[in-house]
């Protein structure tokens, strides 16, 4: 018999969920793969908390807990991990596990019985803390697993990873499924939540796919299939298999005069990085150590010099004033758009440059909303960027890119957290910026969908080049999560 | 002692009333105030209190449960629920609730299922037939192909014959999930003499067999399911089809998905036939016979007034993948009383 943790039964909370019938079993790992984003928030507080629901019912443990009669507002004990960690940095791991926690009332704190306690539970794990360390000086991975243990220890019904491979580096996903195996077979539940099938297929037992607020297919072990999935995901495939967009990188670059140079490169966790890139060619700088991302972005951002070495765009170290380059933070949505500036100021905001006396002129103003129209339909006309969807927020971002035209584009992780037809939306702007001769660097700590638009991938190990792998060669790289570019139909 | 019910509209007049009082008071303090009998400005917060607690009656007492109340009926309109039409804590009005329980009693759930229960007779064997008679001509049709050694038509006409015989003679409602999957493999193999082996069915059972065969089930649950997955997915497909019924418990249900790797369904097909599943109307049973997912509708409506709404079907289905169905039943081991 199996024991069911948590189930939904008919859950509907229009307009974001439709007749959600899912159920998750004691001891495994379950996978949902969002094929949009519609209703994933929503589905996510409902396991969380007990809010008012249209219709359904909702079981936990096989105990009712919520339904469209009576909705106690009461949380269940569901641990979400998601890159926005719960614990507390200035806190030692002994009080992040056993002291923040429901139901302790101690008063005297023995460090000694705490300490003891963690190192028993840490013990089988493959991470070693010492006693008092404070959090904030943990890895991500590290965090991770304190989550886990914490998860365990306040008894919670289910684990929700929620896009764990957007913060997490290859390297550590592979360690993390050994973790999950221990803590599965101590009886925990999860339920994996990710935009790639490649990523739940390795994880997860059986999955569940939703589109649009509904769950379309409850794929079980032998349904685990790329074939089965091919059906999910064609307007994907055929959207990437499109031989013009597939020929545009498959032209080889001549390595004459890089745009961008790196040589000998020293910053913080950056050793003797060395590499280049063509003008009009988009690389991905893979760092599945997750150690120099966020390095080379400050250094891109000309905010930091480098401790040795040079990095050049086009002859010149990068400035914050230079207006050629664009920099696309991870989730740029939340950090390069003002929400409380209007749409069309939003997309004109860097394009004056580009644009002669474009906020003297309203009528050239006019004429390029004219020209914007189609893209964004009544919405370009906002006053504010309060109801726009994440999809559209997206747009505006690269559009503005796109209206700026740098001529050197670095973006971390632009495929994080979005799903599949924002994903082919953006990988559409990326052609772009490939047809316009925009040199494009892409840093990512997973692969996501970032192969698609690359003309070469650079694997970074311990902070410098470990291998540089051609379009044609991007089948070698065995990694977790990630589409490889297919052949062109011809 | 029975608690008595409450009605809105009594909670209304007592509202009002309260209302109606607290004006008084405040015109009678404002008199009061003039005339000089009371003093100090301390006095002014009393009718604010009183406005206050005015309100919290009207959203607590009042608001909150109408709300529940229209939303339960809003379910009732669109089909949702049956159950709880009745169930309301906060009746509008005496009279209201007086046609709620009438029309409960219309909605019977004894008819309904006699009715339903006739109506998954008639599409299993789509003609009134004489039973008897249609037992012996096959048992005679069975002993003239043995003689002739003719073994492919014996076993086929007794393998329609004990068809026959589990659709049209027992009556129960509930039988054990072995007898219909018996009942289903009986019709599966009638299929196979049409099909070959262009088709195969897996049965798959996670815990023990034994004891999961023993739970009961409503009775032509899981063949007109498969008879569904044979005509409208795996009679169109050119490959080998393959049907999968996967059986699972859980503490309080017992679970069977039934898949195939069929055609599978057009969204709009598909969103009607989830629209039909999650509404409760018996609408279907006008329709034409040959309307395909009839008999979807038929089962799950059978299982929702024999466990309740908890139960029933779900489906879901994706062209060029196939179409999975799953039932959710209660876990029951019982006598063969009729349910």
């Amino acid at each position: 018999m199996k024991h069911e943790v948590f189930r939904l039964e008919q859950v509907s909370l229009p307009p974001y969920l439709f007749d959600i019938n899912l159920h998750l079993y004691k001891s495994e790992i379950v996978g949902l793969i969002g094929l949009n984003a519609l209703g994933i928030e929503q589905l996510l507080t409902i396991f969380m908390r007990n809010i008012p629901i249209h219709y359904g019912h909702v079981y936990c443990n096989d105990i009712l807990v919520n339904d469209y009669l009576s909705s106690s507002h009461t949380q269940n004990r569901v641990t979400v991990i998601q890159r926005d960690s719960t614990l507390i940095d200035t806190m030692t791991v002994e009080e992040n596990l056993f002291v923040l926690r429901k139901g302790f009332r101690g008063h005297l704190i023995n460090q000694k019985i705490l300490s003891n306690q963690m190192c028993e539970l840490l013990e089988p794990l493959p991470v070693k803390i010492s006693k008092r360390t404070l959090v904030g000086d943990l890895t991500l991975f590290e965090k991770l697993v304190i989550e886990f243990v914490k998860a365990s220890i306040s008894k919670a019904d289910l684990i929700i990873l929620h896009e764990v491979s957007n913060f997490v580096s290859e390297i550590d996903l592979a360690k993390l499924e050994s973790v999950m195996q221990y803590f599965k077979e101590r009886g925990m539940t999860f339920l994996y939540l990710c935009n790639h099938h490649q990523e739940a297929f390795r994880f997860c037992s059986r999955c569940y796919l939703m589109q649009e607020g509904r769950i379309i297919k409850h794929l079980f072990p032998y349904q685990m299939t790329n074939e089965v999935i091919a059906h999910y995901s064609n307007v994907f495939d055929q959207s990437m298999e499109l031989s013009q967009r597939q020929s545009q990188y498959e032209r080889l670059q001549k390595l004459e005069n890089p745009y961008l140079e790196c040589k000998n490169l020293w910053y913080e966790h950056v050793h003797d990085l060395s590499f280049s890139i063509q003008k009009g060619e988009t690389v991905v700088l893979l760092d599945s150590e997750n150690l120099c991302i966020n390095d080379l972005f400050t250094l891109f951002q000309g905010t930091a010099l480098p401790e040795s070495g040079t990095l050049t765009l086009a002859g010149k170290p990068p400035s914050k004033d230079n207006r050629s380059i664009s920099l696309i933070a991870a989730k740029p949505y939340e950090s390069l758009l003002f929400p409380q500036m209007s749409v069309i100021d939003n997309l004109y905001f860097t394009s004056d440059e580009k644009i002669r006396h474009l906020w003297l002129r309203p009528k050239r103003r006019k004429a390029i909303a004219k020209e914007l129209e189609p893209l964004f339909g009544k919405d370009l006309y906002k006053r504010s960027l309060d109801d726009l969807s994440q999809e559209k927020l997206h747009t505006i971002v690269y559009q503005r890119i796109l209206m700026q035209h740098p001529s050197f584009v670095c973006a971390v992780q632009p495929f994080a957290s979005v799903d599949m037809f924002q994903r082919i939306q953006l990988i559409h702007y990326y052609d772009d910026f490939k047809k316009k001769g925009i040199t494009c660097l892409i840093l990512a700590v997973s692969l996501s969908d970032t192969l698609q638009v690359a003309d070469r991938l650079v694997i970074l190990k311990g902070g410098k080049i470990d291998r540089i792998l051609t379009r044609n060669e991007f089948s070698k790289y065995g990694g977790i999560v990630g589409s490889i570019p297919a052949k062109p139909k011809e | 002692m029975a608690r008595r019910t409450q009605y809105l509209d009594e909670r209304m007049a007592l509202w009002m009333m309260f209302l109606f009082m607290q004006l008084v008071a405040v015109f009678c303090m404002a008199l009061f105030y003039q005339t000089g009998r009371i003093q100090g400005l301390l006095w002014l917060l009393a009718p604010l209190l009183l406005m206050i607690t005015s309100g919290l009656l009207l959203y607590y007492w009042i608001f909150i449960p109408y709300k529940r109340t229209r939303h339960i009926l809003q379910l009732f309109a669109s089909g949702y629920t049956f159950e709880n039409i009745v169930d309301k804590r906060l009746p509008l009005n005496r009279e209201m609730k007086e046609v709620e329980t009438t029309l409960h009693t219309l909605l019977n759930t004894d008819q309904i299922m006699n009715a339903s229960k006739r109506q998954a007779q008639f599409l299993a064997l789509q003609n009134q037939i004489n039973p008897h008679f249609l037992y012996n001509t096959l048992e005679g049709i069975r002993s003239e192909a043995l003689l002739a050694g003719l073994d492919t038509v014996a076993s086929m006409t007794e393998a329609l014959s004990t068809f026959f015989r589990y659709t049209i003679s027992n009556v129960e409602n509930l039988v054990t999930l072995e007898q219909e999957l018996e009942n289903t493999r009986n019709y599966f193999c009638i299929q196979q003499f049409r099909f070959g082996n262009r088709i195969a069915l897996e049965v798959v059972i996670d815990d023990d067999k034994s004891e999961v065969l023993s739970y009961r089930i409503p009775k032509l649950t899981l063949q007109p399911i498969v008879e569904n997955c044979i005509i409208h997915g795996l009679e169109c497909r050119v490959e080998q089809g393959m049907l999968r019924i996967h059986i699972e418990i859980t503490q309080s249900r017992l679970l069977v998905t039934v898949s195939d790797n069929g055609v599978g369904m057009e969204e709009s097909v598909l969103s009607k036939m989830n629209h039909s599943l999650s509404v409760r109307s018996f609408d279907y049973m006008k329709r034409d016979e040959d309307h395909e997912g009839i008999a979807l509708v038929n089962v799950n409506n059978r299982i929702k007034l024999l466990f309740g709404e908890r139960y029933g079907i779900t489906v879901t289905s994706q062209i060029g993948v196939g179409t999975d169905v799953l039932i959710s039943l209660p876990r029951t081991i019982g006598s063969e009383d009729r349910v």
